[in-house]
């Protein structure tokens, strides 16, 4: 009698933690395949370019970063030192954190007086809207119709980032 | 009554766990030790990083090695206790009734069958001395992720996929031959007791791990 009581416990416990697993794990499925669905066209919408000069060139990459982390820094030297291989393309870095510091950043990388290199600020909520929680830097290589090609997270030396577009 | 049929050492699981934490961790020690050198290191992280931030993390990694050995034996002692444990339950809410030491020792014996993994590792570094990290990082054999080999799948898939493969579906024969051997019944019995007891618990590891991987991804 009592082992029944037990088994029925066992098993109620257990439907139910593997049913709270489950709807969570659809509800983060969906979560991510709409965030995903939102950065598969290019949008510059909401971004306050802190320059002078405007994004026109075909293709684009967004650098999402912070100025204080320590890989977008790296990451901010490595695209100093190999700028002319970015020519054709526009490199767009977005950060949500005050202005004073983004254009503080760009000054200390020699990256704020360069034709296709453009600083912008974007509002902590539209980030998350659009981005979701995302890690820094986060790169997203749009081609010439604004359609992502590839996304990469984490420090990303610039001929893995040109490479997509040796590709097409 | 749990506590002391663990300390009970004179039911053999704690030496066939032992036994198999030795033989599970010699063949790692055999890669790191000897295959797989600093230089190779090194140069899968100049692929990522800068060469500054390659060597920093070659240090750090090199500090903090012997802390995967004691995570790779909590992690085997942990499965097998836990196995032991599901086991003991099921078959003390069914009709027959192990000590939690059998029980354990049925989960030491049927995590032989994983002892393979890290040897046909080993062997397959052997030969293939180029890619050494490669081989290592792409090593899921037998797993349902061979059929996906070239594809870039999100983090949750692969592990899915990984975790699906034969050495899982052998120890689930093997569980039930030991626990069948051990209740003096049919294999059947004790397949029935395995599916009802272990596979449970292993899919639900199964979504519990997935819906972490997708919450931090």
């Amino acid at each position: 009698m009592r082992k029944k009581v037990i088994l029925k416990l066992i098993i109620g416990v257990v439907v139910f933690v593997a049913s709270i697993l489950v709807v969570g794990l659809a509800s983060k499925l969906k979560e991510k395949d709409s965030l995903e669905r939102k950065q598969q066209a290019i949008n510059l919408n909401g971004l306050e370019y802190l320059g002078t000069s405007l994004p026109e060139k075909d293709e684009a990459i967004i650098a999402l970063f912070h100025p204080s982390c320590d890989f977008c820094q790296t990451d901010a030297q490595l695209v100093k030192e190999q700028i002319e291989q970015f020519e054709n393309i526009d490199l767009i870095w977005v950060s949500y954190d005050v202005k004073d510091a983004i254009v503080q950043f760009s000054k200390s990388y020699e990256l704020d007086n360069l034709e296709n290199v453009h600083f912008a600020y974007m509002d902590i909520e539209v980030m998350l809207e659009r981005y979701g929680n995302v890690k820094f830097p986060t790169f997203l290589a749009y081609d010439k119709n604004g359609t992502l090609l590839q996304k990469f997270v984490g420090v990303t030396k610039p001929e893995v980032l040109l490479s997509v577009y040796d590709q097409e | 009554m749990i506590f002391r049929e663990i300390v009970r050492l004179k039911s053999n699981w704690v030496k066939y766990l032992l036994i198999l934490l030795f033989l599970n961790l010699l063949p790692l020690l055999v890669i790191d030790l000897f295959l797989i050198t600093e230089k190779d290191l090194l140069a899968s992280y100049l692929g990522k990083f800068s060469e500054e931030q390659a060597w920093q993390i070659l240090e750090t990694s090199k500090d903090w090695k012997w802390l995967s050995y004691i995570f790779s034996v909590l992690v085997l002692t942990s499965k097998v206790f836990l196995v032991g444990s599901i086991l003991w339950l099921a078959t003390f809410l069914s009709y027959s009734k192990i000590s939690f030491s059998r029980s354990c020792l049925i989960g030491v014996k049927s995590q032989g069958i994983f002892i393979f993994k890290p040897y046909v590792l080993l062997v397959l570094i052997l030969f293939n001395s180029d890619s050494k990290l490669e081989t290592i990082n792409n090593f899921t054999p037998l797993s349902l992720s061979s059929f996906f080999k070239g594809q870039t799948l999100d983090g949750y898939l692969t592990f899915l996929f990984q975790s699906l493969n034969l050495f899982e579906v052998t120890y689930w024969i093997l569980l039930a031959y030991f626990l069948s051997k051990e209740l003096k019944s049919t294999f059947n019995d004790g397949l029935k007791i395995v599916v009802s007891s272990y596979i449970p618990a292993f899919v639900l590891w199964l979504i519990a791990v997935t819906f972490l991987l997708v919450s931090n991804s």
